[in-house]
């Protein structure tokens, strides 16, 4: 019977650049994108469990998403704090989208007090061309994640990306139980 | 620990069972494998013939944050009344100490739930019934 | 058993029995003699029981009795039938090595027969135990028995270590006559003293002169004491000074003052320290010496013996020097008295030996003399006579000898004269038959002539030569084969024999097998329904397994809903609490935000905002509705020009030959295809008309 281990992650960034999308394709698969756009209102949870390889070990990631607007945000303020990981997405077409996502960490920062920020950068909708004006260029991306310690990554929900960044997390978090285990072990 | 039984944990490791917190050892715990709030459902020993009951309840432990102490009278665990929540300093490389007072009555069942952690994973190494 | 035998006899002709025997008369015995002198041996060991007149007691009783006694003392037999017949029957073989047994140990068996009448157990059936009385006697009977057991070992151990009265008796005796003969010597001393003049005043200036010599000796001794402390305090006042003298010197090394005193204290320090090592073992070895001579004095019983043999050695030892010193003394005295006598005697002796040795050489000088005549006489006798001088015994025996040789010649010579007439009448016979043999031979010859069997007797001849041959080789055959039968039977004896030990082994065998048979039905019965429990147990096992997993599973569900359920109820919460906000704000408690009141009032703000853009969104979509068929049209008109052209490009590549600067000015506007339509250059010429 493998260990089942269990993580909380939050979905965080503006609203349309993608989040929904990037839940629903991560726990559902690519056939279940949504080519319509639905406005997120409430808090929607999926859960998925992520095998790790070669280890008795299952993650089951519970992603926890919420629309971008302020009032949307307030339901997923709660989680901020005992959350284990985060999943900060910006939409590459949109500029603003990436800027906003200094002030979308510093809230969460905040909220967590001195615990740290685990997490990922997802740069959305790679599958759009960005070398003209008005796009967001990887490397701003890739210095915006290193800058704080998160691991950046390029996806594209529509093209069913979406699994390597969370599996990442879901080994990150592994690892950190097997760590804190055995500190306490040798306690 | 004579007569503390652990019922129910939220979640488990085959290699750090719920027994491990009642067998008077600190060196080995029972750990929560992610996520808050977590769990622990505990029968505490009923008092025959004129025995009193436990005055409270000692726990060694890492990580918890926020602890919420819940007991029941039974017969079923149901129905529990929040006793305290205590909040716990975080204290690195060391194990917290906290003793819960169960004034008020025959508890049958207690619930441990700790609503917050200081880190992702808890762990509880000991608990010691005060007489 | 000749041996044995004279071991019996010696036994028998010694203490206690003085029997008077030879081997022959012993040897020559009747078995019921036999039996009595078995009898009188037991008689000694065990008086009283064996009382009894051997030739009128009952056979089997006297058997019953002797054995029985036997067997009790230990003597080692196989009391069976046989034995007993042989014994009562006094049968030599079977009695001399019980009388051997007997007389070879006997001090030790009478002992032992005095202890078993005491000691040997009397058998009694369990059956009578259980009779109050009789258990009470028993016990009793067993008690004394104890206690005769001690007594006896208390008696043994007392003859041991007490002194035996008649040695004590004997040493009062020397002692008796030690003292006799000091007193003679007293006696002696003073019959030799008496007579002789001023022995008194002598003896007082003797006494005197002996005391003062002792005192002499002791001031000597006092002397050579004294020097030898003069010397140890010289020695010590030497050191003394030696050491001042260090401790001057060092003193006045101010410089290195301190630490060779220090180093001199340090070394005096360690000397010391040897000094106690060495007497600490000395010590030591002093309390061992002191626990080997507790241990010695703790041993009383071994000391008191020993003690007393060495006494006894002591004054054995004394006694003997004391005689030698009488001995001594007596001879003293006695040279004193008779010694002029003696040495007269002496002298008288020695003349007298003169005189005999002188007598004892004449007459050695004449026999001498006397046997070199008889020498000469005898020569004279041989050289007259021829042989050797007889003496008269010689001659005699000669005579006899001769006397004996004639009549053994007389003898011999008839014995001759009768063979030499036998001789010849068998040389006559011989002559005789060898005639005959040759007549016959000429008849056969002639016969076998006669009939045409020529050589017939010569095969004959070697026919017998052959048959001869024949027996023999049929007798060493004959042996042969007597050897191969014996062998034969031999084999089939030890087959029998092996078929026998075998015999035994395979109706074992046969056992085991049907036993064997037994066990593995039994085994394989056991195993089918081990087998059928070990299926039931499987199934009963993976299903109970399956469960497991299925409850596992079930349990970790419900462990994940629960996480879920939490997050659920967080965002619950969370709603109601903007819930509760929301009603507060309605209530106009505070607001939402600076730009709206209430969430609600947000809510519909961004509703009539999206609905707007839907209705934008919506015109924009009618219009492309409208338009899209024309514009699709117009798209397609596109495409098709841009094939027109791209066709007419070729083409003008291909003229290029012929109109290069056409051609090369055609490839500098070739990048914008709207520019053609309005600059018309070369021949082209392209009109877009809506």
């Amino acid at each position: 019977m493998a260990l089942r281990l269990r993580c909380k992650v939050l979905l965080i960034g503006d609203p349309a650049v993608g989040k929904t999308a990037i839940s629903q394709t991560f726990s559902h698969g690519l056939h279940h994108f949504r080519k319509d756009y639905a406005m997120t209102t409430g808090v929607d949870v999926y859960m998925k469990p992520i095998k790790i390889p070669e280890q008795p070990v299952c993650v089951e990631l519970f992603v926890l998403d919420a629309g971008g607007d302020d009032y949307t945000q307030e339901l997923l303020k709660p989680h901020y704090a005992t959350a284990n990981a985060f999943v900060f997405v910006y939409d590459v077409t949109s500029l603003d989208s990436f800027h906003h996502l200094r002030s979308w960490y510093e809230r969460v920062q905040a909220a967590r007090e001195n615990a740290a920020v685990v997490g990922v950068v997802l740069a959305n909708k790679s599958d759009y061309d960005t070398s003209g004006h008005n796009m967001v260029k990887p490397h701003m991306g890739q210095e915006f994640a290193k800058a704080r310690g998160l691991e950046f990554f390029d996806t594209s929900a529509l093209r069913g990306e979406v699994e390597v960044p969370l599996c990442f997390l879901a080994e990150v978090f592994a690892s950190s139980y097997e760590e804190r285990r055995l500190a306490l072990l040798e306690m | 620990m004579a007569g503390l039984k652990v019922m129910m944990v939220s979640s488990m490791d085959d290699r750090h069972l719920p027994q491990m917190m009642t067998d008077g050892n600190e060196r080995t715990f029972w750990i929560s494998t992610g996520m808050y709030p977590q769990e622990i459902l505990l029968e505490l020993p009923q008092g025959q013939g004129g025995a009193k009951p436990p005055r409270g309840i000692q726990i060694s432990s890492t990580g918890i944050r926020v602890l919420q102490v819940e007991a029941s009278t039974g017969p079923a665990p149901i129905n529990f009344e929040r006793l305290q929540d205590v909040e716990l300093p975080n204290r690195s490389g060391g194990l917290q100490t906290e003793t819960i007072a169960l004034a008020g009555g025959s508890w049958r069942y207690l619930r441990l739930r700790v609503a917050r952690g200081w880190s992702d994973f808890c762990s509880v190494h000991k608990l010691l019934l005060m007489l | 058993m000749a041996t044995l035998l004279k071991e019996i006899v010696d036994h028998l002709n010694a203490e206690p029995f003085h029997m008077n025997l030879t081997l022959v008369t012993f040897d020559e015995k009747q078995p019921i003699e036999l039996l009595e002198t078995l009898n009188a041996i037991l008689v000694h060991l065990d008086g009283k029981k064996h009382e009894v007149d051997v030739r009128e007691e009952n056979q089997d009783n006297m058997y019953v009795r002797m054995a029985g006694f036997l067997h009790v003392i230990g003597c080692k037999a196989n009391y069976d039938e046989e034995f007993q017949k042989s014994f009562v029957a006094g049968d030599k073989r079977t009695l001399y090595p019980i009388i051997h047994w007997l007389l070879s140990d006997l001090e030790r068996l009478r002992k032992r027969a005095y202890l078993a009448h005491y000691l040997v157990p009397i058998d009694v059936p369990p059956e009578f135990l259980g009779d109050e009385a009789m258990m009470e006697m028993y016990q009793q009977y067993k008690g004394l028995q104890a206690q005769f057991k001690s007594n006896h070992q208390a008696l043994e151990q007392a003859k041991e270590t007490s002194t035996n009265p008649s040695e004590l008796r004997k040493e009062l005796q020397q002692l008796e006559a030690e003292k006799e003969q000091l007193q003679q010597k007293i006696a002696s001393l003073q019959s030799k003293t008496q007579n002789k003049e001023g022995f008194d005043a002598l003896l007082e200036v003797t006494s005197s002169l002996r005391k003062e010599q002792e005192e002499e000796a002791r001031i000597a001794e006092k002397i050579r004491e004294q020097r030898v402390q003069l010397e140890q305090a010289e020695q010590q006042y030497m050191l003394s000074t030696q050491r001042l003298a260090e401790l001057k010197s060092s003193i006045k090394d101010s410089d290195a003052g301190a630490e060779t005193m220090l180093k001199v204290l340090r070394d005096e320090v360690n000397r010391n320290r040897e000094n106690l090592e060495r007497y600490r073992r000395e010590v030591d070895e002093k309390k061992d010496r002191l626990h080997t001579l507790e241990a010695t004095l703790s041993e009383p019983p071994v000391s008191q013996v020993m003690i007393r043999d060495l006494e006894s050695q002591v004054a054995g030892l004394r006694d003997e020097i004391q005689t030698l010193e009488d001995r001594l003394e007596e001879d003293a005295n006695q040279t004193d008295d008779k010694l002029t006598v003696f040495k007269q005697q002496a002298n008288l002796v020695g003349k007298k030996k003169e005189i005999a040795l002188k007598e004892l050489k004449d007459a050695e000088h004449e026999r001498s003399e006397l046997s070199q005549r008889l020498s000469d006489r005898e020569r004279e006798y041989e050289e007259r006579r021829g042989h050797k001088f007889l003496r008269k015994d010689e001659f005699k025996q000669y005579a006899a000898e001769l006397r004996e040789k004639t009549a053994k010649y007389k003898e011999m010579k008839a014995d001759l004269n009768e063979i030499r007439q036998e001789v010849a009448t068998l040389t006559r016979t011989e002559q005789i038959l060898q005639q005959r043999d040759e007549r016959l031979a000429k008849t056969v010859a002639e016969l076998e002539a006669k009939r045409g069997v020529a050589g017939y007797q010569t095969t004959e001849r070697s026919l017998e030569e052959i048959s001869a041959h024949k027996a023999q080789v049929d007798k060493s055959k004959e042996v042969q084969l007597d050897e191969l039968s014996r062998i034969v039977t031999e084999i089939t004896n030890q087959l029998k024999d092996k078929k026998n030990q075998l015999a035994p082994q395979i109706k074992n065998l046969r056992e085991v097998r049907a036993q064997f048979q037994e066990l593995e039905a039994k085994y394989n019965e056991k195993k089918g329904a081990y087998n059928s429990v070990q299926l039931a147990v499987d199934s009963d096992l993976s299903r109970l397994r399956h469960e497991v997993e299925t409850l596992q599973a079930e349990c970790d569900d419900a462990e994940s809903r629960y996480h879920q359920h939490n997050v659920d109820i967080q965002t619950a919460e969370a709603l109601l609490e903007r819930a509760n906000k929301e009603a507060k704000y309605q209530r106009g408690e505070g607001r939402y935000s600076k730009e709206f009141a209430t969430l609600s009032a947000l809510l519909t703000n961004k509703l009539n905002e999206l609905d707007l853009h839907s209705r934008d969104l919506r015109k924009q979509q009618k219009e492309v509705k409208e338009n899209q068929e024309p514009r699709m049209k117009q798209r397609e008109m596109f495409s098709v020009l841009q094939r027109l052209l791209d066709v007419k490009l070729k083409t003008a590549g291909q003229e290029a030959g012929g109109m290069r600067t056409t051609g090369e000015s055609f490839r500098a506007g070739g990048g914008a295809v709207m520019d053609m339509a309005g600059q018309a250059q070369g021949v082209n010429r392209l009109i877009i008309t809506e």
